[in-house]
């Protein structure tokens, strides 16, 4: 007989209109986002800092950090070669999570005066 | 039927050479400390598992990271370090560096850097990974991509030797472990994408001397399966079982290639690994059984005789190569002490034979996704292949639509742990599907021989619950073929398991998490996220008396790949380019060792 499994924690459901202000970074992907855009922008100075912060802010309203987290993955792992690397291409929310983390960063980008501002 | 074959496996493991004692107790007795993490499954049986308990359930909340190690090489790192004593040996994917650090201030005693031939790089099917080292004799193995098997002296990295193993230019490459066994060392070889012919060979550790070599598929000799002894499902499999279920000389190009892991049971001198993929993914061209490809294999590992074999998936239709690790337990079934063999095969189902005469005792799908077959016949082992989603029978050219799972299995080659204090096993899965489509493809050496497209989805769209996780970290009952605990992951869990007798799991998430459960409830206890997606395998050892946890992060991505292969442009390499300018700016796409401790006193 088949026991039925015990499914434990929530299922990962696509949630990218995650509720605003979810604000749950921890603090440790809070810095890192900072100070990878700061290194984007060009240089740690005051100026990166306070767009970058500014930036982070915006997409932690938009996103909640799981969803951050795995829209992050599907961006970065896109490319993957081979056969494994469909798993990042081919399933529907790869583009839609994508598509959310992108639509944040413009968004943060016009709201933070990054970039031509 | 027993009796004869239990008493033919003591005489063999009486038959080892006296010399070959050393390299063996060695292995033994270095992975019998659990200060050590000395082979790739912290034993020879590849449970995963460790004794050392200093972390536990109560207090692996309080987890820090004690230090990190940048590789500064990126692509996918797969597999995990070697600790002896007060050195680390770590590995990284193409150009496959190795790095010996000393544990007390970790700085790096030596490093290793082959050099290599670039044109290898395309020839690997699925990133250039490397699943890690074997120690034994005082020398580190490492198993370059490009076949070169070096032994390094592991004082000083130098050169002791090199070998061999294959030829890139036929699409020959290597990402396997290579394990020590007595006085020798087993490895494998990839390429199953490119026609290659599978291969199992061993060379004496003293110099590199080949021992014995066996094919996966061709003539009997060649495959060192004796047509009157080596047995599939109890029964001699006969003369030319391979020959006879492939057309022609197909065999040939047949796959049937080695690129898993390899496990060893001291007692009955058997080494054990599974075969991949026949040639060509385009079913409808290859017609037969394609023995002895998709099979689990028992071998003598003085001799590389065949004891026992079993093929899971006879004539794939699916790309669900039979390479998964073994995993030699023994446990009660039906009230009986067995001496066991685990296999989570990438076709869905979880296998559990008897090692030591292979007879198959259970097979139930350890994702309840799996739909390809409704269930094995456990007279003949074979799948009931639903004919929905045969490949074979829909044809070439059309798409069978729903098959789960995906080509890359319910699970790959991330390795599951097994914990004696709860008789479970811990296993990494994918819950994705596929839709499949084969068409005809001419075999050109070196150049992929894949002939199929796919797409791939979570599985919640063909099973239609709504959910659209595409990973689980389970909890399994080999004993009975049952999910104990389920916990679904948004992405399949690549990383391979740990368990310890502290009653924690770890395991790691593409998104980049370490993750500790509890190992009787699959409670989260912990989760730290390291600089990148993590598809390496979660260590433990200890130094100056207290226990660390050490994973590598990095699984590459198209930036790294565009860097390592020297792209320069925005818009080339794989496409869907232009949103990253700067390849630098994704450095933390490079390998990290992240290693974890308790605070003091904690």
């Amino acid at each position: 007989m088949i026991q039925r499994p015990l499914v434990l924690g929530a299922l990962a459901v696509l949630s990218v209109s995650a509720p605003a202000h979810a604000n749950d970074f921890p603090t440790v992907a809070r810095v890192e986002y900072v100070v990878k855009c700061m290194n984007k922008m060009g240089e740690q100075s005051y100026d990166t800092l306070y767009k970058c912060s500014c930036s982070l802010d915006h997409v932690a309203e938009r996103m909640s950090y799981d969803d951050f987290a795995e829209a992050s993955a599907f961006a970065m792992l896109r490319g993957t070669p081979g056969e494994k690397g469909g798993v990042f291409r081919d399933p529907p929310q790869a583009g839609e999570m994508r598509e959310a983390l992108d639509t944040a960063e413009a968004e943060a980008r016009s709201k933070c005066l990054i970039g031509g501002s | 039927m027993y009796k004869p074959l239990q008493s033919l496996a003591v005489l063999a493991a009486c038959a080892v050479l006296p010399g070959a004692v050393i390299a063996n107790d060695e292995v033994k007795s270095l992975t019998a400390d659990a200060n050590n993490w000395a082979i790739w499954g912290g034993d020879y049986a590849g449970t995963r598992y460790s004794e050392l308990d200093q972390i536990n359930a109560g207090n692996v909340k309080d987890l820090q990271v004690a230090w990190t190690f940048s590789t500064g090489v990126l692509r996918g790192h797969e597999g995990g370090p070697l600790v002896m004593g007060d050195t680390m040996y770590i590995h990284t994917p193409f150009p496959n560096k190795v790095f010996a650090i000393n544990l007390a201030d970790q700085t790096v005693k030596w490093s290793y850097e082959p050099k290599q031939n670039p044109d290898t790089i395309p020839v690997m099917c699925c990133d250039t990974v490397n699943r890690g080292l074997a120690f034994a004799d005082g020398k580190v193995f490492l198993q370059q991509a490009d076949t070169t098997l070096v032994a390094l002296n592991a004082d000083t990295g130098e050169l002791v030797w090199s070998v061999k193993n294959g030829d890139p230019a036929k699409g020959e490459t290597n990402t396997n472990a290579p394990v020590v066994i007595n006085d020798k060392i087993v490895t494998g070889i990839s390429g199953g994408e490119f026609g290659v012919r599978g291969f199992v060979v061993a060379y004496n550790i003293k110099d590199g001397s080949q021992a014995w070599k066996a094919y996966s598929t061709g003539p009997d000799d060649e495959m060192l399966i004796d047509p009157e002894k080596t047995t599939h499902l109890g029964q001699p499999v006969g003369g030319d079982s391979s020959l006879k279920t492939w057309e022609g000389d197909q065999w040939k190009i047949g796959g049937g290639t080695t690129w898993g892991w390899f496990t060893y049971d001291p007692e009955t001198n058997l080494v054990y690994y599974g075969s991949g993929n026949p040639g060509t993914w385009n079913p409808v061209v290859r017609p037969g059984d394609n023995r002895w490809s998709m099979t689990l294999w028992a071998r003598d590992a003085d001799t590389g005789m065949a004891k026992w074999v079993y093929q899971m998936t006879p004539h794939d239709e699916w790309d669900y190569d039979g390479v998964n690790e073994n995993i030699l337990v023994d446990q009660e079934i039906n009230g009986e002490m067995r001496k066991l063999l685990v296999h989570f095969d990438r076709n869905g189902f979880g296998y559990t034979l008897d090692r030591v005469t292979g007879e198959l005792l259970v097979a139930e799908k350890y994702d309840p996704a799996t739909n390809w077959a409704s269930h094995i016949d456990m007279e003949t082992g074979r799948p009931q292949v639903v004919a929905e989603y045969s490949t074979h029978q829909n044809g070439a050219d059309v798409n069978s639509e729903g098959i789960c799972p995906a080509a890359l299995g319910s699970k790959d080659q991330q390795p599951a742990a097994y914990s004696p204090k709860t008789g479970l096993f811990y296993v990494p899965t994918n819950h994705v599907c596929m839709d499949y489509e084969p068409f005809e493809v001419e075999y050109v050496a070196g150049q992929p021989y894949v002939g199929a497209t796919l797409s791939m989805y979570p599985a919640g769209k063909v099973t239609g619950d709504g959910s659209s996780n595409m990973g689980n970290f389970i909890a399994w009952d080999a004993t009975k073929g049952e999910i104990v605990w389920s916990l679904p992951e948004r992405f399949s869990v690549w990383s391979g398991a740990l368990a310890t007798a502290g009653d924690v799991v770890f395991y790691g998430t593409l998104e980049g998490h370490l993750k500790a459960v509890d190992s009787k409830t699959g409670k989260e206890l912990y989760s730290f996220k390291t600089p990148s997606g993590i598809i390496g395998n979660v260590n433990t050892y200890t130094h100056d008396g207290k226990q660390y946890v050490a994973v590598l992060s990095g699984i590459g991505g198209w930036a790294g790949i565009g860097m390592a292969a020297g792209l320069e442009g925005d818009t080339e390499g794989l496409g869907a380019v232009g949103a990253y300018r700067k390849l630098s700016d994704y450095t933390q796409l490079g390998g990290v060792l992240t290693v974890f401790a308790l605070p003091d006193g904690a």
